[in-house]
């Protein structure tokens, strides 16, 4: 009878801090032998075999017996949780929007080089950050303040009202834009070569000429989206960033629009160089309009606001 | 989807949680081991299995309003504890706010039925 007894302390015990184990696997071995003694005295008998098993599976799992002393009785607690959700939830969804922006690029672009070796496996990735966001949760939940997570100011609530981008807008337009930081950098890379046809198509070297103010334009509209995201309430800031970022991107353009060739396309169809650089000179007119049209519309948006501060004041 | 009574026993659940604490802290005004105290408690119709007694007991100890001593009785080595000084005091402040949720529970109760 004690051989069981003595296997399923040990196995709480082996489960319990070790300053404490020897402490509290005596109080429960007293507990237990009391409650087979009364209950032997009340049946006129011992216990046999499948009684003592009964009464122990009535005590409990050894692991939920064990886990009851543990200091740390959840990984995330409730106080934490909502912000572990929220932070997982926006975390995923801007990867799960690269990769689909991968994906059709790869779609439209054929196979290249999105492999292995440019970028990480997509689950590996979702499971990495899944786990990092859950780590600094748990982390903050054991050594950190929670209540400090949770301090929040009223004022720095979106407004109720006027337009505004949704989270979905943010994170695509954030995902896209981090899928073409990566392309421009060089770290991802797309085939610009189709075989079947004898066509490949690089860029001309006036790219060349604009590549640390494109990367600022991209770093600056990654940061804005990232701002709109995390405080919805600086509005203002987010406002003027797209005034500038927009006017940069004209300026860019208005200086890449000046050279005779925008990409260079080799093979026999080089033929038709002449009618990609036409549609490239249509796409960038269009585009540096469509900047300054943005720009115009969020320094009205701007002027909008403030008149509405005034008139409320 | 929970029925009826899985909400029933969730809430009861909730409901004791908190005054379990303050049923075993008034048990232990007299001293107890493990098993006398939940018999104790058991008899004075608030049960409550070894399995939440015991850590609660270590958690209480730990906060300073339990003590507890090893001795020997019936034969056998046993854990005794009883309410300190600072527990006392504790109580005393939990029968205090518990006294006054009550009533205003019994009003809120009375004006709505």
């Amino acid at each position: 009878m004690n051989d069981l007894i003595d296997r399923y302390l040990a196995a709480i015990a082996r489960e319990l801090p070790e300053g404490d184990r020897a402490d509290i696997a005596a109080e429960l071995r007293d507990d237990l032998l009391t409650k087979v003694e009364i209950r032997e005295e009340a049946l006129g008998r011992p216990l046999d075999d499948r009684e003592l098993r009964d009464e122990l599976t009535a005590f409990g799992n050894p692991l939920i017996v064990a886990g009851r002393y543990r200091k740390v009785q959840h990984l995330i607690g409730p106080q934490m949780f909502p912000f572990w959700w929220s932070a997982v939830k926006a975390t995923l969804t801007v990867i799960v929007v690269v990769y689909l922006v991968l994906i059709v690029l790869k779609l439209i672009f054929g196979g290249g080089r999105v492999s292995s070796l440019d970028v990480p496996e997509p689950m590996l990735v979702l499971v990495s950050a899944f786990g990092a966001v859950t780590g600094v949760c748990a982390l903050i939940e054991r050594y950190g303040d929670p209540a400090k997570v949770a301090r929040w100011r009223p004022e720095r609530l979106p407004p109720a009202h006027g337009k505004t981008r949704s989270r979905f807008e943010l994170m695509t337009e954030l995902g896209m834009g981090v899928v073409f930081l990566l392309w421009w950098t060089g770290a991802i890379h797309f085939r610009n070569v189709v075989p079947e046809i004898g066509l490949r198509i690089d860029l001309a070297p006036v790219w060349e000429r604009y590549y640390w103010w494109i990367l600022g334009y991209s770093v600056i509209e990654i940061g804005s989206n990232a701002i709109a995201l995390a405080r919805p309430d600086r509005v203002q800031l987010v406002r003027w960033m797209a005034i500038w970022r927009s006017l940069l991107g004209a300026a860019i353009l208005l200086g890449v629009i000046q050279a005779s060739r925008f990409l260079i396309v080799t093979g026999p169809a080089g033929k038709a160089a002449a009618v990609f650089d036409l549609w490239m000179r249509v796409g960038i007119g269009v585009t540096i309009i469509v900047f300054v049209v943005r720009a115009a519309t969020e320094a009205w948006r701007l002027y909008q606001d403030e008149r509405g501060v005034r008139a409320a004041a | 989807m929970p029925n009826d009574a899985d909400i029933f026993e969730t809430l009861r659940q909730e409901l004791r949680r908190g005054s379990l604490i303050m049923a075993v802290l008034g048990q232990l005004r007299a001293e107890h081991y493990g098993y006398t105290l939940r018999k104790a408690l058991a008899d004075a119709g608030v049960e409550i299995d070894e399995g939440a007694l015991y850590p609660m007991l270590r958690r209480l100890e730990a906060q300073g309003l339990l003590a507890s001593e090893w001795r020997l009785e019936e034969r056998r080595n046993k854990r005794f504890y009883r309410l300190s000084a600072e527990g006392e005091a504790v109580l005393g402040r939990l029968v205090e706010e518990w006294t006054r949720l009550n009533a205003s529970v019994d009003a809120i109760l009375g004006k709505s039925s």
